[in-house]
Formats: C-alpha cells, structure tokens, sequence
C-alpha cells in the first residue's frame, strides 16, 4: 500500500502549453494564443502577434497624403470608413482648413453605418465563440445591408477609400437617405432578435457573465477604449468628450456596462455595450439624416496636399476605441513619419490580465468580446 | 419472442438443409446488412435534412445545386439532395491521412469501436412490432449498456491522435457521456418501474392497454424531458457538444482524422441521433402504434407492422428535427457547466421522480 | 433553494424564447431567406430591398479600362496609383517629325504615341484614385455611369494570372517606328539600337487624320459649355455630319445638357458656315484610306445569327475600319473573310448588302475627298463558279487593291495567281477582265 502510495507521487503533473492559433477558428484572425494549461484551467496566456504586418507605418512614408487613404482602410477592415475618417481628420488638422458642414454629416452618417456594420461582425463572431452559429448568419445578412448601402455609395463594399482628405470622392446619391431610413426601419427589430436568440439566452449569460472582469483601473492603466472601456462602467467616448465633426449636434447616450447579469465589466457587460451602441448609432442617424445640409463635397478638397512642417495628433472613436493618428509632415507631398494608435492592439494586452484562471472555453469567450482586428494590430 | 434472426432461422431451416449453423450464419450476414444500410443511409439523409434545416434556420438555403432526379437549384426543400452523395463520395476518396506521430493501431482501430458500438446497439432496436433484430428480454438494458461501449472507442481515437485538442476533447466528451448516462438511465427506469419489464414490445403493449408515457404522469413527462436533454448531450450535439466545440477545440478528438474514418464517426454520430430518437418514440411515445390510439381510437388499417415502421420513424424523425432545432438555437455550454446541469439539475430530478413514480404506482 | 429554481425557470422561459425564434424562421423561410443563388441570379431582386438597379450607382468598382484612342500619355494616372499597377511608355516624335499622333475625342492634340499602357489587375486595389486625374477621362471602372461603353464585368476572372495583365495599347511596330520609336522597340526587344539610316526610309506618315477645326467651338467662354459643345462637335464631324447638321446637334446637345443659351447663336452660326476639317495630311490619297467608315453601324452585323459568322465578320468590320477603308471595301474585305471561312451565306450576303446601302447613314461626308483610285467592283468576282477559285481570286484581288496598285496591275495580278494555281480557265480569265471594264 505505501509501495504504491510513492509510486503515485511519481507521477508528477505539469502544465502543458498550447498553440491556440495562428489557424485557429477562434482567433479572429492570425492571433497566436500561447496558453499555459492546468487541465481545463488556463494559468497563463502569451499572445503573439505580428503574422499580418504589412509595414503600414513605414509604407506611409513612401506614399503621399491622398495615396495613404486606401492603406488606412485596410488596416481595420471590418470599420474602413472610420479609419479614413480618423485619417482625413488627422491631415485636415494639419492643414487647418475648414471642412463644408455637407461632408462632415455624410463622414458621421458613414462612420455610425460602418460602427453599426463593425458591431454586427463583432455580436455575430462573439455568438459563434459561444458555440451558437445561427445569431452570425442574421447579424451578417444585416451586415451586408450595410455595404450594399456603402456600394451605392462609393462604388466597394469593403475598403472604400470614400472619406478623403478634405471631403468624401463623391456626394450621396439620390435616393440614400430613403433607402438608409429603409434600413434603419428594417435593421431596429432586428436588434430585438440578436437580444431574444442570444444576448438574454441562459446558456449564453452563464457563459459570459461573471466572466473575465475587467475592472475600470485595470483597464483604464491598459489604455483600453471603446466598448471595451465602456463594459467596465467608463463613461468615456471621444464622440461626446472631445466632439469632433458635428457630434456635439446629435442627442445621444454613452453606452455603458452596468453589470446586469452580473458584476460590472464582465463579458457579457462588453457584449451588450455594443448592442446598446447600434441603438444609439441608430438614434445618431436618424437626426444626422434629417438634419443633413445642401452642399458641394469637393470644395474643400486641395488640389495637392503639400505640408510645410508640423506634426499633429487627432484622435478618433472608431467602433474598436480610439483611433490615433500622429503625423510629422516633412515638408514635402509626403509624410516624414505616420504613427497609428491602434485600439484592438491595447485592448488585445487587456487579455492575459483578465483571462488568466478561467477556462479555454472561458478565454475564446473573452477574446471574441475584446472584439480584435488582426490587420489593425499588426498594421 | 420473435425477432427478425428467429424468422430468418426458420426460413433458413426450413428450406431443407436442415444446416442450424448455415443458417445462423446466413441470417446474420443479411440482418447485420440491414442494419448497416439503414445506418448508413440515416447518415445520408440526416445530413441532407439538417444542412436544409440549419440553412432555413439562418435564412439560407442549403445546398441547391448537386439535385439528381432532374431538379437542380431553386428553394425547394428537395433542391440539391444530391449534395450529401457528393460528399460521401468525396469522403470515400479523400486521402486518409495518418499523422507522423500518431499510435497508428489505436488511431485505425477508434473508428471501428466506435462504429460497433452504434451497430450492437442497433441489433436491440426495434423497428416495428416484431422487426427487431434480435429481441432481448433486458432490451433497454441491453441498450444502454452497448451504447457506452462507444466512449472508449472516442478515447482512443482522442489520445492515439497525439494532438492536444484531441486529447481535450476526448478527455470531455468521456466525463460527459458517462455523467449523461446515469440520467437517461434513472429516466428509462421511471418507465421500467410502470411497466415491470425491461423488453420493448412489452413497454409498448403496456402503452397500448393503458396511455402513452408521456401523457402518462406529470413525473412520466418529466423523465421525458430529461430523457431527451441527456439524449442530446449524449450524442455530444449543441448545446452539449464540448467534444467537438469547433470554435474551442478546433474539431476536438475528430482534429486529426479525414476521409473515410472521419466518415465512420460521422456515420456512428447519426446513427446514435437515430437511436436516441427511435428510443425515446418507443418509450414515450408509444413506438408503433398509430398517433391516433391516444384518443383511443383504434383504426385497423393504421396498424400492422409497415404501418407500425412508418410511425416509428414518423416520431423518430420529429425528435431527430428537435435535436437540430436545438443545434441551431443554443449556443454551447461550458465543461463544469455541464457537469453542473448533469449532476445537480438532472440526476436530482430524475431520482426524485422515480420516488414520485412510485408513489404514484401505490395510489393509482 | 430559491435561486436554484428561479435559474431554472428563467433558463426554460429564455430556450422556449430562443426555439420560438429560430421556428419562426424556419417556417417563414420563403420570406427571410437572404441568399442570392450566385450564379443563377446575378443582382439582386428589387423586392427584397437588398440590391439597387444599375442606372442609380454613380460609381461602380468592377474593372479599370482605358480608351486608349483617348490617352494623351500624361502619366497622371501612373503617379497616382499607390501601388504602381499602371505601366505607360510612350514615343515622343522627334522634331520635325511628319507623324501625327492623333486627337483625343476631346479634341485635344497628342503629342506622342502610347507604345504601352499596362494594367496589373492583380495588383490593383480599386481605390478608384486613378480615374480622377486623367484630364481625358480615358482611364475609368467599367460599368455604372460607364455601362454605355462596357458593361459590369462580375466575374473577369481568368485561368492564369497573366491574363490579368491587361494591355490596352498595341500599336504595330511600323506606327512605332514611324513615331520615332525605333530605339525605343529595339530596347524591348533587347536588340541594338538601328541604324538611322536604315529606320529613315519606312518612317514616313501611315496615319494622318483630318484635322478637325476647333475655332468657332473654341469662341465660346464658359468651359463647361465649351467642353460638351467640342465633344458634340467632334462626334458629328466624325460621323460625317455636314456643317449645318453639326451645328444643329451640338446646339441640341447643350441644350439637352441645359447648357444653352441665346448668346451661343452666333457660335452656332459660325459652326455652320464654318470649314469642318483643315486638311493638312500629307498626300491627298492618303486621305482616302483615312477616311472613317462613315455611317456603318457594326450592330448591323448582330442580326448573323451564327456565332462564329458573326465574329469573323465583325473581326474583319473591325480590321477595316480601322485601316480606314471606305463603306465599300469594309463591306467586301468581310465578305472575303467570311468566303475564307467558307461561311458566306445567303443570309450574311442580305445583312452585307443591308450594312453597304444604310438608307439613314450618310455613306460619306460632303468635304471628304472622292476615291483617288477608280474603285473596281469586286462582285463582278462572284461570277466565278469554282469556289476555291473564287476566294483566291478575291484574296488576290483585295491584296492588290489594299497595296494601291492602279486597276490594270490588279486585274493581271489577279489573272497571274490564278494561273500560278493552275486554276485559270478562259471562262474565269474573261470574268476577271470584265472587272476592268465595269470599273
């Protein structure tokens, strides 16, 4: 019997490590997760990132102020608009010229469609980490609403290249603003359905509430922003604390986590802040659509945008958190150094602090309600 | 006792020999060809009728193209059933790929175990009155217990495939098939219990004479409600499906295999969705007999045996849409979660029912 | 205790919601279905409010094209690209050259030749940022606004990546050489650069295009009405319009742009009174072969009902009118395309005769020159029986013609092949005579 007692001591236990990645249906991407298992229970978690960098930074130094425009979109492909948006702002701050009010209501109108697109891929995807499958397909088949919106629009579906550098490439065709209120009408209900099929599921609250709280100090010392920021009870968005644009004309409400299922800036908080978002981006459009002025698009745009020397910082919500843009102009056509603050980057560091002693099922969930893009990570 | 083997030995015998082996022999091969068939091509059509019905689900349509029969495309719920015949075939001829490192015997031998298991568990089904492969006297018992055999075939093939998500999901998916076992079991026995027999044709005739299971009792329904969530998660579908859990596990303890012997597992997941179904139509919902007998109406030309087949299967398919309906509305739940459900919201609840049932069995 | 049971409530009241849901969509399938069967339906229907009618898009990304008749070689599109999918090279005639590059449909004048206009399709990013430079608007996407002039390619994909290299210019070597490019062929191909002297000789003028005279259009100030009414005016020259009739459409196409107005009258007079082209080409029978096929409408050619008839005839349309022959020649040099193919018909011999004698077209502008050359018929070669004979014949004698031999030289060139082929019989040879004489 003791014979066999100190034989089971020799059986020593470890923890393994696990590649959770780069191909992994859960990674959003090319994320390599390094996870440091204890059974079931994650004691640690690496990730590794860099497997879509493209030089984007770099690249921007070779191309001049209008060319850059389509690299932004690709950066955060899943919200393009918005990143030409905070792009063309960081450059008009440059140049300091005044932006026709037509063209600043179109970018808003632009950016809460793609906010509202970008947070439909992020419920849908979260939905899929959680095992259910059907609540993707209805977010993206209202997705793709959206981009056949944005394809009236500017002619791509994806990486629009619309917003430039002092106005939009073309005006809003004739029928937009009737066919947007059509889908405003449509895509309203829709959000009652994600909520019945998935937000107030009890599997589904069981999974993610309680789960891998994120407290305010913690993600406010993370630099975290956006939805992420906001689950943990942060009321802060650039849209309403440094308006740009017009947003100081809108009436809206800054989404926050309020720990309903559960305690403040769990999963679940993250999850909902960006249902409420779409309500609220909704809101944003029917007053921006009503309001819209007449208005040339292009008469701000500079025949060539030539910087003598300066450098500026602007900053942006976009539907991931603050976008920045910090550009040093060189004098020349081109930029002499283009520095983008990525928010999937600071709220992907958020993900070992918060998912460490929870489980693999609980870490996927997790990490799909950071809400990450690969390409504006790795840029 | 008649069973399909005893006729088929009769025949045999009959037929002059006088051979007892020879037609042993002979009755196995064709009754174990049967079966096969009727697994295999539940596999087929299972998988068409859920591709369809998922597709509906999320407002797709399916597959549309590959339609035999002349019609092809279009959103007829018949549209592309040649896809699944596609797939099989292209299943058929995938290259079976075993890795480097791989325990190569146990990793070719899972499948089979696996395969087995489903096919004993088949022999005890019946069909319809009499077509029953081989009529045990202990025939839920017997169910129940070639059904586990399954789980070791599903941990051979999750640590022989030295990959860690197989190890994982392997490694889950025992800890929950042999939780989920104890509640589908205590949920039969409430049936045992009422009839006092453990044979199907006799719990169906019981049901003839007196009313189907789960209108029987307010406890009888409940075990049915339990019989068919543990039947869920005992064939490791959503929301029970830790196993597999493709957006955790990547395909958990199938990650390494392909092609044919992917196929196998795929043709024993079915099979058990069909057993599970024609279980719980024949315990609770009165197996063969005609939907109609619940208002006691008993119409003569509804009943006999290819009548009987046609009910089961009727009833087997409704639970086999509940299972998908299931897959495609809820999402997955976690391991300890599932334990939790298993072992403090089932278990209690069926045993606690099987007091009632007694009690109930005392007064009435 | 209590929240034991309440959990398990509330868990059975949030499935029943969620199996609710799903059932619904599962039953109402034939209203919620949001799939587009790909190659089957290939724009969304309307009533499903997905999709949007072509005429409404006022920019549409499906596949950079170049006019490549209309490219000045600025390099503008070149320096906007990005990721420097565009490739030009053009060929500046050296001073004093007599080569005449051409005028854009804008009427502006070019000043080289585009010896190469490549797109990379598989580097292209779509941006659009190229199409908005081009001062000629000859760079576009294909369809939308565009539709008239290309439709949306959904799917141009190709087997092999190369043919995603689409090359738009593709002048022949001796328009090369005869602007002045020699040195520039000689380096694509790698060869040594020539010898002067040996280039000097072929690099006389091939194409010389009548001038188009821009003055009286050039009188009007404002530029957005200037632009519309050269363009108008352009077309109408091009077509063959006479004077008035030009002034007349591009006073009706300001005023469909609602550009017109009453002080552009003397402009319109002017246009009418005025001298359409200034001839300064060269050599008055160079003229002839410049002229455009006047009115010939190449969708005449759709109503061949078979589909390789038709592309061999429209190859063959497209080959002559762009070597400038008349009505007439083009008519013919289908007609000896088609014999080639042994696919002349009686039905392509109605859509011929239907394409030369256009009762709408005016055949020819009033300014432009008669033939220099007295045109033989080549019909009176149909009277050949032999059918192998007959294509000879006419090859022979379309070689000839397009060679600009005088009709003596023709008819004997004519009569010499047959006989090398031992085809010529005195029955043949007298047919081939009265060729001289119906002339």
């Amino acid at each position: 019997m003791a014979e066999q007692l100190k034989d089971f001591s020799l059986l020593h236990s470890d923890e393994m490590i696990l590649n959770m990645g780069p191909q992994h249906p859960s990674t959003h991407g090319v994320l390599r997760l390094k996870i440091h298992t204890d059974g079931e229970i994650v004691s640690r978690i690496e990730p590794i990132i860099g497997y879509l960098h493209r030089c984007f930074e770099k690249h921007c130094e070779f191309l001049t102020y209008e060319q850059i425009v389509p690299f932004t979109d690709r950066t955060d492909y899943l919200a393009a608009m918005n990143m030409n948006d905070a792009y063309a702002l960081a450059v008009e701050k440059l140049l300091e010229i005044e932006i026709p009010e037509r063209v600043q209501y179109i970018r808003v109108i632009m950016a809460e469609l793609q906010r509202i697109a970008s947070h439909l891929v992020a419920v849908g995807t979260f939905g899929l980490d959680v095992g259910g499958i059907t609540p993707f397909t209805w977010t993206i088949r209202d997705r793709e609403r959206i981009l056949d919106l944005f394809e009236y629009v500017c002619g791509a579906r994806l990486l629009y290249n619309y917003i430039w550098v002092g106005g939009v490439s073309h005006d809003l065709p004739e029928k937009f603003i009737r066919r947007t209120l059509e889908f405003l009408d449509y895509f309203e209900p829709q959000i009652e359905e994600y909520n019945q099929i998935l937000t107030y599921n009890k599997i589904f609250i069981e999974r993610t509430a309680d789960v891998g709280t994120l407290t305010p100090e913690v993600a406010i010392n993370y630099g975290c922003t956006g939805p992420v920021l906001r689950g943990s009870g942060v009321k802060w968005d650039l849209r309403k604390t440094e308006p740009y644009a017009v947003y100081d004309k809108f009436d809206f409400d800054i989404a926050v986590g309020d720990g309903r299922m559960g305690t403040v800036g769990d999963t679940w908080d993250r999850y909902f802040v960006r249902i409420i978002e779409m309500k609220e981006s909704v809101k944003i459009l029917r007053q921006a659509l009503a309001q819209i002025p007449d208005g040339d698009v292009h008469a701000a745009v500079p025949k060539k945008v030539r910087i003598k020397e300066g450098s500026v910082y602007s900053r942006y919500e976009s539907a991931r958190g603050e976008v920045g843009f910090y550009i040093i102009a060189g004098g020349k056509d081109k930029p002499m150094r283009v520095k983008m603050r990525s928010p999937a980057f600071c709220n992907l560091s958020v993900l070992s602090e918060i998912a460490e002693g929870w489980m693999i099922s609980d870490v996927i969930a997790i990490l799909g309600s950071l809400d990450i893009v690969l390409g504006e990570i790795d840029r | 006792m008649n069973s399909v083997i005893d006729s088929m030995m009769k025949i045999f015998g009959s037929l002059g020999t006088g051979n007892s082996a020879l037609g042993l022999v002979l009755a196995v091969v064709i009754a174990g060809l049967v079966v096969f068939t009727i697994m295999a091509v539940m596999a087929i059509v299972a998988v068409y009728f859920e591709r369809k019905v998922s597709a509906f689900m999320q407002d797709r349509i399916g597959p549309m193209e590959v339609g035999i029969f002349g019609f092809k495309g279009g959103k007829q719920f018949w549209g592309g059933i040649g896809q699944t015949l596609a797939d099989t075939v292209k299943l058929l001829v995938k290259e079976d790929i075993l890795p480097k490192e791989a325990d190569k015997k146990l990793m070719i031998m899972a499948p089979f175990i696996i395969f087995i298991a489903s096919f004993l568990t088949f022999i005890g089904v019946p069909l319809s009155d009499g077509l029953v492969v081989s009529d045990f006297n202990i025939g839920v018992f017997y169910i129940m217990a070639a059904g586990s055999i399954g789980v070791i075939g599903i941990i051979l093939a999750g640590w022989s495939s030295n990959n860690k998500w197989s190890l994982y999901g392997a490694l889950r998916s025992a800890a929950q098939i042999i939780s989920y076992e104890i509640p589908i079991g205590l949920s039969l026995m409430l049936v045992v219990i009422v009839v006092g027999s453990l044979n199907f044709g006799d719990i169906v005739a019981w049901q003839a004479d007196h009313r189907w299971f789960f209108i029987h009792s307010p406890f009888a329904f409940i075990a049915f409600i339990i019989y068919v969530i543990a039947g869920v998660a005992e064939t490791n579908r959503t929301p029970f499906d830790i196993p597999e859990a493709e957006s955790e596990l990547v395909a958990g303890w199938m990650t390494e295999y392909s092609g044919f012997r992917w196929s196998i597992f795929f043709m024993s997941e079915y099979a058990n969705v069909l057993i599970i179904s024609i279980i719980a139509s024949i315990i609770f919902l009165g197996g063969w007999l005609s939907p109609l007998a619940i208002f006691g109406v008993h119409v003569s030309w509804l009943e006999g045996p290819l009548w009987g087949l046609f009910w089961i299967f009727s009833k087997a398919v409704f639970f086999v849409f509940v299972m998908m309906w299931f897959r495609w509305t809820f999402p997955r739940l976690r391991v300890d979660q599932l334990m939790y459900f298993c072992w403090k919201v089932l278990i209690p609840f069926a045993l606690a029912n099987l007091i009632f049932i007694s009690v109930w069995e005392l007064i009435f | 205790m209590g929240e034991y049971f309440k959990n398990i409530y509330t868990g059975l009241q949030s499935f029943i919601a969620g199996l609710q849901l799903s059932l619904h969509h599962y039953h109402s399938r034939k209203k919620l279905v949001a799939t587009l069967q790909y190659p089957h339906e290939k724009w969304p229907v309307e009533e499903r409010h997905i999709g949007f009618d072509l005429q409404e898009y006022n920019v549409v990304r499906s596949r950079l094209h170049v006019d490549i008749n209309d490219c000045i070689g600025c390099n503008q599109c070149v320096r906007a690209c990005p990721v420097d999918c565009i490739t030009i090279e053009s060929v500046k005639p050296p001073k004093g050259s007599e080569f005449d590059p051409g005028t854009t449909s804008n009427g502006t004048q070019k000043r080289m030749l585009v010896a190469r206009f490549d797109i990379d399709l598989t580097e292209c990013m779509f941006c659009n940022l190229c199409t908005y430079p081009c001062p000629e608007d000859c760079i576009y996407m294909v369809g939308g606004p565009n539709s008239a002039k290309h439709q949306i390619e959904y799917e141009y994909s190709k087997r092999d990546r190369k043919d995603l290299i689409f090359r738009f210019a593709n002048p022949s070597e001796e328009e090369i050489i005869a602007a002045g490019g020699a040195d520039y062929l000689a380096k694509k191909k790698g060869l040594p650069p020539p010898e002067k002297p040996a280039a000097e000789p072929k690099a006389k003028p091939k194409t010389a295009e009548p001038k188009i005279n821009y003055e009286p259009v050039n009188a009007i100030t404002d530029r957005m009405t200037r632009s519309l009414a050269k363009k108008a005016y352009t077309a109408a020259v091009r077509a063959g319009k006479t004077a008035s009739e030009t002034a007349v459409a591009v006073k009706q196409a300001l005023e469909e742009a609602g550009k017109y107005s009453s002080d552009l009258d003397t402009v319109m007079e002017s246009i009418g009174k005025a001298e359409l082209m200034t001839q300064a080409g060269p050599a008055p029978e160079k003229k002839v072969v410049e002229q455009p096929a006047g009115g010939l409408d190449i969708k005449l050619l759709n109503d061949l009902t078979d589909r390789m008839t038709r592309g061999i005839a429209k190859k063959a349309f497209m080959a002559a009118t762009r070597e400038g022959q008349d009505a007439k020649a083009v008519v013919r040099s289908i007609q000896t395309a088609l014999e080639a193919a042994d696919k002349f018909t009686d039905e392509v011999k109605a859509v011929l005769a239907k394409l030369e004698s256009p009762g709408e077209a005016p055949v020819k502008p009033a300014a432009a020159p008669k033939t220099a050359a007295p045109a033989l018929n080549i019909k009176v070669l149909n009277g050949i029986s032999d059918k192998m004979t007959r294509g000879l014949a006419k090859k022979t004698f379309m070689a000839a013609q397009r060679a600009g031999k005088s009709p003596a030289d023709i008819v004997t060139e004519v009569k010499e092949t047959l006989e090398d082929a031992g085809k010529l019989t005195p029955e043949f040879a007298k047919i081939i005579d009265s060729l001289r004489e119906d002339a």
